[in-house]
């Protein structure tokens, strides 16, 4: 495996106020790593600043051997990094066809490859996203990111607020993902379902990468200190 | 019916040929959570909005502590005791912590100019939001600008909030999502202790957190209430396994 994003003694501020003090972590290509971390330690910070929506940061984002620091977000996306970002925020007002054409880049994933993962969406598919079900906005979105072809995915809090059975189409969905080899980044709270998915775990806290490994040395005690678990 | 603080009988709401809610009776007891679950889009925050007067239903009633509010505007129903949280938040992002808890009790009390009081002046009122951000776990995050602060937070803060109105009914729309382990442990402790002056409709999709709250469970599906009952009767329920919980549960 060949290294896809490298984040080194990462720093990054909202306004005056230090929000990271040392992330690092690394992503090789098609392996999903799970970035872990109680409530405000810098997980979504972490995310946004590799997307370059953190505006003042130091050290090093290194993606496909390219620097991201400084690099504006549409630039970002464009060198291959889709973003399902915390709440959703399809596009409300466009349709759903719409959505998944506004950004899309030829590439493997095409609308019908989109419409086979996430059949709902084609029946929507001239609907207005603000019409859908939090779970169908959930696929939209996700659905979104695919169809830029992206190198990188991140999922940041892709299954939350979705009812039980939504949730475990979204997971059966990430599964898939993986045996298609795409590289993700994977922020959520299911433990359960990301030990038996992520191929690397990060944990954060207080704006440092306290914690890495794989699954088999996520102990209990180390979920217990650092999650809460 | 003395026992009931909130009773909603034949709520309808359409939108053009789509009902949202469609003939929705719910009930909430004294000192009681009552949970309503359902799949994505099923009408539960429509529902919530319909409760608190910001979606006009177009029959129906609604009795708060045996006096109809049907006809009050959502102001009139937040100020008799109705406050709600919001699956979105609507806490204002320029403020403090501590300066949007404030805001919502002066809200309450009708005072919301003296905002702009001194410290010293609003010490009471300091001392108030300072106890709702201990009970909601943010005591030390009181002076953070609301906007810089974690999502999870975020919704801690939407709760305290809601504590600020001091209601006879809380209506909370998925107060749990996006926190953490110990963030939902903290909100199910809490909520416990609340029930007893001000009882919860829960909106939620956490099942662990709705299992170890409701002491009723109702479940819609298309705008209808399918089934009420126990934690134990709503497991077990087929239809409700089918259409809602899977077989995770």
């Amino acid at each position: 495996m060949s290294k896809l994003l490298e984040v080194k003694s990462l720093k990054s501020w909202y306004g005056e106020s230090q929000a990271l003090f040392d992330i690092n972590l690394q992503i090789e290509k098609g392996e999903i790593v799970a970035l872990l971390g109680r409530n405000g330690m810098g997980k979504s910070t972490t995310i946004n600043s590799i997307c370059g929506m953190v505006h003042k940061y130091e050290g090093n984002i290194n993606f496909n051997n390219v620097s991201l620091i400084g690099m504006p977000s549409y630039r970002i996306a464009q060198l291959g990094i889709g973003l399902v970002p915390e709440g959703r925020r399809a596009f409300s007002n466009l349709t759903v066809l719409e959505n998944l054409v506004a950004t899309a880049v030829d590439g493997e994933w095409s609308l019908s490859e989109i419409y086979n993962l996430f059949p709902r969406l084609e029946e929507r598919k001239f609907q207005l996203a603000s019409s859908l079900s939090g779970g169908e906005q959930q696929m939209l979105v996700i659905g979104r990111a695919l169809m830029t072809n992206p190198k990188l995915l991140i999922l940041d809090e892709a299954t939350e607020g979705l009812s039980p059975t939504v949730r475990l189409e979204i997971w059966k969905v990430i599964e898939f993902l993986k045996t298609k080899n795409i590289s993700i980044l994977i922020v959520d709270k299911s433990l359960k379902q990301l030990l038996d998915l992520a191929d690397k775990f990060y944990i954060v806290e207080k704006g440092k990468t306290v914690w890495e490994g794989f699954s088999q040395n996520l102990t209990s005690q180390i979920a217990q200190k650092y999650l809460g678990v | 019916m003395k026992n009931k603080i909130l009773n909603i009988k034949n709520l309808s709401k359409s939108y053009g040929a789509f009902k949202v809610t469609d003939e929705i009776a719910i009930d909430l007891n004294f000192n009681e959570i009552h949970a309503l679950i359902g799949p994505n889009g099923a009408g539960k925050s429509t529902l919530i909005k319909q409760i608190v007067g910001s979606v006009k239903h177009d029959i129906g009633s609604i009795i708060l502590d045996q006096e109809d509010i049907t006809d009050l505007t959502d102001i009139e129903r937040a100020k008799i005791g109705i406050s709600r949280t919001f699956q979105v938040s609507s806490i204002i992002p320029k403020f403090s912590a501590l300066e949007n808890i404030i805001l919502s009790l002066l809200n309450k009390s009708n005072n919301t100019f003296q905002l702009f009081k001194s410290l010293k002046q609003n010490r009471e009122l300091h001392l108030k939001a300072k106890k709702i951000l201990r009970d909601i776990d943010l005591d030390s995050k009181s002076d953070e600008v609301a906007s810089e602060l974690s999502h999870g937070d975020r919704r801690k803060l939407e709760v305290g909030l809601a504590l600020a109105m001091d209601p006879k009914v809380f209506l909370f729309d998925e107060p749990m999502a996006g926190l953490d382990e110990i963030g939902t442990k903290m909100m199910i402790d809490l909520f416990k202790k609340i029930k007893a002056n001000s009882p919860i409709l829960l909106i939620e999709h956490d099942m662990e957190a709705v299992f170890a709250l409701a002491d009723r469970v109702s479940v819609i599906v298309y705008g209808k209430i399918v089934a009420t009952g126990t934690v134990k009767e709503i497991k077990s329920n087929k239809l409700v396994r089918d259409v809602y919980l899977g077989y995770e549960i």
